[in-house]
């Protein structure tokens, strides 16, 4: 896993989420208060914004997670 | 009740519930996603027919189905009812969606528009089961503050559930409306990419 990818998603969930994430901390959709449709839409754009990628409808509701987001940012790095 | 309200965002759009959509409305409802904070519904064509029937009858209620503008399909369901037009309030609610769509955003923004702006109401409330978090936290993203807490409010196959209202004002609605037309637009911009995307594949 990227860390430098990692960090700033971190960053982001931190920011949207309005709490601190923990260094090695998996952070899940399902057990978040905060992470509702509005704050998910938020944390997307965030990442493509910040990571300088672009999400198509059906992955957008995939990206539940902390572990999921990562891996995305790299799937759609990959050469 | 018979309504020909019919107000478009940039994706999606609010259209009135037919008597044809009984089908859809069973279907949406019966989605175990869906049924937990939901009062359970017969899993029957005919029977949603005749709560439409009721419904078309009853005035100062508005159901409609949120659909994609490009696509005509459905989305989800929302309405807004139990309007009061002493006070000009009203309540709106009855909202599902189908799992992994992008509408809560603009269709939330759309019945804000048709409360303020359609139907002239002064306030309007959204009433959700407390322990329902992913709702209740939209509402607080949304910039909406808790107004009551109803206890033992719900009855849900037989466990009592506490309500919280959330309630949105004339006056606050400039503040909540620009949060929710950028997201809806930002939304609206990723779909109108992925069909050019579609379109340009061979």
């Amino acid at each position: 896993m990227d860390s430098t990818i990692n960090d700033e998603i971190r960053a982001i969930l931190s920011a949207v989420l309005k709490r601190p994430v923990g260094p090695d901390e998996k952070v899940v959709r399902r057990e978040e208060p905060r992470w509702d449709s509005l704050k998910h839409i938020e944390i997307i754009f965030a990442v493509e914004d910040a990571l300088n990628v672009q999400y198509d409808e059906d992955e957008v509701a995939t990206l539940d997670s902390l572990a999921a987001l990562v891996e995305s940012v790299e799937l759609h790095r990959a050469p | 009740m018979h309504h020909d309200i019919r107000v478009d965002g940039q994706a999606f759009a609010l259209r009135p519930v037919e008597l044809d959509d009984a089908a859809y409305i069973v279907g949406v409802r019966s989605d175990p996603e869906h049924t937990r904070w939901l009062h359970p519904v017969p899993s029957d064509v005919g029977l949603q027919e005749a709560w439409l029937e009721a419904y078309f009858r009853r005035p100062g209620d508005y159901y409609f189905v949120v659909e994609r503008i490009s696509t005509r399909a459905p989305e989800g369901l929302i309405s807004i009812y139990d309007i009061d037009p002493v006070a000009c309030h009203g309540t709106w609610g009855r909202w599902l969606l189908r799992r992994g769509s992008l509408a809560a955003t603009e269709s939330a923004l759309l019945v804000y528009r048709v409360a303020f702006d359609v139907l002239g109401l002064e306030s309007v409330s959204a009433l959700s089961v407390l322990m329902n978090q992913p709702v209740v936290s939209f509402h607080e993203s949304c910039g909406l503050p808790r107004y009551e807490v109803f206890p033992q409010y719900f009855h849900i196959r037989g466990v009592a559930y506490d309500a919280v209202e959330h309630r949105l004002t004339r006056l606050q609605w400039p503040e909540v409306e620009p949060l929710l037309a950028g997201k809806a637009s930002r939304v609206a911009r990723t779909l109108r990419r992925e069909r050019r995307g579609e379109e340009l594949r061979p």
